[in-house]
């Protein structure tokens, strides 16, 4: 892959040594596409339209512009969804994204939460078992003066799909934006999330869950940057590595001059199953004001001793607490899903009942 | 002795060689060229193998790119690196009078010896330093240990084991300023600590350096033995002072069996500094290092000591302060290699910015698929003392083996309110209070310092909170 | 004769990661359903002894030996001792984001057991075992600690206790830094165990609260590492009054 012909995406946005290959991801192609099918259940108070590719919002997403270029070169729609004021609380959208076949598809969402309201969103993304293909979804946001966005996504593709999924947005003034991610299924998966916390008291919560086997890739950019006064973000990334998968997460936390009183909190933890798996993490605080608290703390690899001996220490041998607590990390972000069915299509996926 | 002085004579007159003036007049295009670094290699004396090994890395040095993920290091004149390496004009300080006002008063202030405060600057007075090198050199050749400049090592009976490990752990490909090391190094340490041989008093290299008149890309080689300690000291709390701003040494242990090495750094270079200094062990099966590292002068830092756990049960332990005041960006932090089993590391920083200054804690920590039932705890942490500065954290970890336990944890904060109120209302002043609570969080390093080190660093804190230099 | 449950012959043990010894060589022995008191000022390792006999990787044993139902299980790692029907309470018990006590509790008791057991019989138990310990019920679908009062936790170590039947429990300073309330609802828990199961236990504590109901059998005072007094409960009254300050000096 030489540079000319290789397309950036994911870049930290503080660059650290190139020979530990954790700056950026590398695209052969840009898989640009078709515009994949999409099913919505969407209920009253929240208009949905659709607008072409130069009226979709321009703010920063996570993966970076060569996204901006699939949607635009692939001519799909953007998908507006929007919260009409004084709705007060309505019920969970939903909308399914079900990739037929092998192909390459795109998708574009624009979500407007509006000053006051609250909108939980909750998008599948779905193929054929077998499918070989790409998909890219690009999401951008904007949560009002004390709105509240809950968005989750849920990822059964089949082991033969790429994936890339963006996502931008702003915050204002006590706004509240919740990201839940759910990565269960795809073979090469890029998610980049970034958020600018620009109203004072705007506030990120993002929790992920992945489950990487085989010899799948997962490569994640998250970023909040904070920039209004007294927001908070908390970053939490839970996952179990298999087999020869391969991951990494960059986080990043950017504390702006002016955002005082601001926290930041990021929290790592890494299970590794099996000899063979690559696991590779850089999170990052920036810090160009004085009045902030940052934190991050990362776990990765075995299980901390105390556990395993409590755990023992009730029966159980070093495989049983292993292979619970894998399943434990994935059924505890996806118990934070407000949304039952989801919950239960995921533990139905997961084989648990 | 009086050969001795003849010869560190010499040896300044070729390092010192400086053009001063700033007028562009004088500017030609200076480049570094073969002819050059072969007329080092012949003043140098050089075998035939390290003339050899200059011209290859200088060839390593004109194609490599200067780091693009750093502090800027655009204040350097990379087309006149010439300027740096071969200054033309006499002029270096070689009176006391001329060194500057502020580093004066930072000796001053730390209670240095007037003697010794000389010695330091580089401007002459030798002759106390170089009585308590050789002193030094004495005690410890009791024990079979050999500690000499390296140029006179490559002449002498440890010629071959120098041949076999110069440059083998920080190799010239290793990045630009490694390059221009390879191709100019002059001066540095060699130390050798034969099997089982516990050298009791730390050795010092600052006499070592300034007996051969200051280290601008000085080579440290140390070479501890099987279950042998020593305590290796570089720099210490006063201001280095030195004309040309750039600094690229570079320093290489090695670790040998059941051997433990402690390599202490309080460095304060002047702040005009570029320091680009490498640093790099090699632990075997059973064998600590020990990095403690203060960071206090330069104007901009990149310092990332390495630690390349070889061994089975090999370790790791690195303990840093960083203190980044006005005009300062000093990236600092380390690098782990874990590739042996049951390796571990441990890295514990603290970092202060002040008055605008900047500081990056930056790391890295591979563990191979050789490293089974390896360990590494890192905890990081920053202190903005103003809201005019800046601290940023940038730790890589790449974890290969499943059976490893790797834990990080930063945190960022400011000094609390309320402790510098509860310092107040007992009566102390408000810089005093702050001063107080830097000096604490720097305690990590501290209490890892023999007590005069200890002292003076704490010395230096308490002037950098006040702003009095810097 | 009382039937032997637990021997410990010159236990030695020090932190597994430096070389500080803790116990000096700690002689025990305990028959089945007999009730044991182990006190001891702060610092005297009664807690490592009691982590020590379930098998805890922090510390390591350098010299005796451990025999439990029969069994040698000096060598044997935690989830094996616990089969054999040991427990611990433990003084801090960890929080595990994910699984809730209801599904941890009953994946220990087939572990424990090797059986499948109905869900039916299982929630039946758990709700009637709950009631006894005065715990909302709701707790049993939350995950197991996260978020518990530290009264709430030891009451779900209790609840295990009686849910897992073993034949010696530790009970690891499971009184201390509980209100009058919380003791007394552990109190009845402890004396349900004895009654339903009739199991041995073994009470580590520096206070006496949690005794008042229990039949003592044995006495064991611990100071620096050594028994240093065993006797009968009347041991416990001294100490109450007049605190360890004889045993100290010893």
């Amino acid at each position: 892959m030489s540079e000319n012909t290789s397309f950036i995406v994911n870049r930290i946005p503080s660059l650290t040594w190139h020979w530990l290959h954790m700056n950026q991801a590398d695209l052969e192609t840009l898989p640009v596409g078709t515009e994949g099918s999409l099913s919505q259940d969407i209920p009253e108070g929240i208009t949905l339209r659709e607008v072409d590719a130069t009226q979709f919002s321009s703010t920063r997403t996570g993966m970076g512009t060569n996204v901006d270029r699939i949607v635009t070169e692939s001519g799909v729609p953007v998908h507006v969804l929007e919260t009409v004021g004084d709705a007060g609380e309505l019920d969970n959208a939903h909308l399914d994204f079900d990739y037929v076949g092998s192909g390459a598809y795109v998708n574009a969402v624009d979500l407007s939460v509006a000053d006051g309201t609250e909108l939980t969103l909750v998008m599948n993304l779905r193929s054929e078992k077998d499918a070989k293909g790409t998909a890219a979804l690009q999401t951008r946001y904007h949560v009002g003066r004390g709105a509240r966005l809950t968005l989750v996504q849920v990822n059964y593709l089949g082991a033969g799909y790429d994936f890339l999924n963006d996502i931008g947005g702003e915050v204002d003034e006590k706004g509240d934006f919740q990201l839940i991610q759910l990565i269960l299924g795809g073979q090469n998966n890029y998610y980049g999330s970034f958020t600018e916390l620009s109203g004072k008291k705007a506030n990120l919560t993002t929790d992920i869950g992945y489950i990487v086997t085989g010899d799948h890739k997962l490569d994640m950019n998250y970023v909040a940057n904070h920039t209004g006064r007294k927001t908070n973000c908390d970053i939490n990334a839970d996952g179990v590595l298999r087999n020869q998968a391969e991951k990494i997460f960059r986080g990043t936390i950017d504390f702006h001059r002016g955002c005082g009183g601001s926290t930041g909190n990021e929290l790592e933890n890494v299970l590794l199953m099996d000899e063979g798996v690559i696991n590779r993490t850089i999170p990052v605080i920036l810090c160009d004001e004085e009045d902030v608290e940052g934190n991050h703390g990362a776990s990765i690899g075995r299980l901390d001793e105390s556990l395993m001996f409590y755990m023992q220490s009730r029966g159980m041998n070093d495989e049983e607490i292993y292979e619970m607590m894998a399943q434990a990390r994935i059924d505890a972000v996806a118990s934070k899903i407000p949304d039952e069915a989801t919950r239960e299509e995921i533990a139905k996926y997961l084989g648990e009942e | 002795m009086a050969k001795e002085k003849t010869e560190v004579k010499d040896i300044d007159r070729s390092k010192y060689d400086f053009r001063y003036s700033e007028d562009d007049a004088f500017k030609l295009n200076e480049g570094l060229t073969p002819e050059i670094v072969a007329q080092i290699s012949k003043e140098k004396n050089d075998p035939e193998w390290m003339a050899e090994f200059r011209q290859k890395s200088l060839e390593l040095y004109n194609k490599m790119d200067i780091p693009d993920w750093g502090p800027s290091i655009e204040g350097l004149d990379m087309d006149h690196i010439l300027t740096y390496v071969r200054p033309k004009d006499n002029k270096m300080q070689k009176d006391w009078k001329d060194v500057p006002r502020d580093i004066k008063d930072t000796f001053e202030k730390l209670g240095i010896p007037k003697a010794e405060r000389e010695s330091l600057a580089g401007v002459g007075a030798q002759y106390d330093s170089e009585l308590v090198y050789h002193n030094v050199k004495k005690e410890v050749a009791e024990q079979g240990v050999i500690y000499s400049d390296v140029e006179s090592a490559l002449r002498g009976p440890y010629a071959d084991l120098i041949k076999k490990h110069f440059m083998k752990l920080i190799t010239p490909n290793d990045h630009k300023f490694a390059a221009l090391h390879g191709a100019v190094w002059s001066g540095g340490s060699f130390v050798y600590v034969p099997p089982g041989v516990h050298v009791e008093i730390p050795l010092q290299s600052y006499f070592r350096l300034n007996a051969a008149g200051a280290g601008q890309f000085e080579h440290t080689l140390i070479i501890v033995e099987e279950g042998a300690y020593l305590h290796f000291i570089e720099g210490c709390s006063a201001p280095k002072y030195n004309v040309a701003n750039l600094h690229a040494g570079a320093v290489e242990l090695y670790v040998g069996k059941n051997a433990t090495l402690r390599y202490s750094t309080i460095e304060n270079w002047s702040k005009n500094m570029y320091n680009l200094n490498t640093k790099r062990a090699k632990v075997e099966e059973g064998g600590k290092i020990e990095w403690i590292s203060g960071s206090f002068g330069s104007h901009v830092s990149y310092l990332y000591p390495m630690s390349v756990l070889n061994g089975e049960g090999a370790r790791s332990e690195f303990t840093g302060v960083t203190f980044a005041g006005k005009g300062q960006n000093l990236d600092t932090g380390c690098k782990v290699l874990h590739n042996a089993p049951h390796t571990s590391s441990y890295v514990n920083t603290r970092s202060i910015s002040k008055d605008g200054g900047v500081s990056t804690f930056r790391s890295s920590v591979v563990m191979t698929k050789n490293a089974k039932g390896s360990k590494s705890s890192t905890s990081c942490q920053s202190l903005m003392v103003d809201n005019i500065s800046r601290s940023d954290t940038i730790p890589a970890m790449d974890i290969r083996v499943a059976d490893a336990d790797v834990g990080h944890e930063a945190k960022i904060g400011r000094i609390s309110d309320e402790v510098v109120f509860y310092l107040m209302s007992r009566g102390m002043s408000e810089d005093d209070a702050r001063a107080l609570i830097v000096r604490g969080f720097a305690d990590n390093v501290g209490k890892e310092l023999p007590l005069e080190y200890a002292v003076e660093m704490n010395n230096l804190i308490g002037l950098e909170m006040k702003g009095a230099i810097g | 004769m009382a039937e032997q449950l637990l021997n410990v012959q010159n236990l030695v043990v020090s932190v597994a990661d430096e070389d500080k010894e803790i116990l000096h060589g700690v002689n025990l022995t305990i028959n089945r359903g007999e009730t044991h008191v182990l006190m001891g000022p702060n610092g005297a390792g009664k807690s490592t002894l009691g982590s020590t006999l379930m098998g805890d990787p922090r510390y390591k044993i350098n010299d005796g030996k451990i025999s439990f139902e029969g069994q040698d299980i000096t060598e044997l790692s935690a989830d094996k001792i616990s089969k054999l029907g040991m427990f611990i309470s433990f003084q801090n018990p960890v929080e595990i984001p994910g699984i809730t006590l209801s599904n941890f509790i009953r994946t220990s008791i087939e572990n424990k057991t090797g059986e499948h057991i109905r869900l039916w019989d299982f929630k039946k138990e758990l709700t009637k075992t709950m009631e006894i310990l005065n715990m909302d019920p709701s707790y049993a679908d939350r995950d197991l600690n996260v978020g518990f009062s530290g009264g709430e936790k030891k009451k779900a170590e209790i609840l295990q206790l009686l849910m897992l039947k073993p034949s010696l429990a530790i009970l690891d300073e499971t009184d201390s830094g509980l209100d009058v309330d919380a003791v007394r609802t552990v109190s009845k828990g402890v004396e349900e165990y004895k009654k339903s199961v009739g199991g041995a236990l073994i009470v580590i504590t520096h206070s006496t609260r949690i005794l008042e109901a229990l039949d003592i059998d044995q006495t064991h005072v611990l100071v620096s590492g050594n028994i240093v007094a065993e006797g009968d409960g009347s041991i416990v009254d001294d100490i109450n009054e007049n605190g360890f300050e004889k045993y100290i000096n010893q």
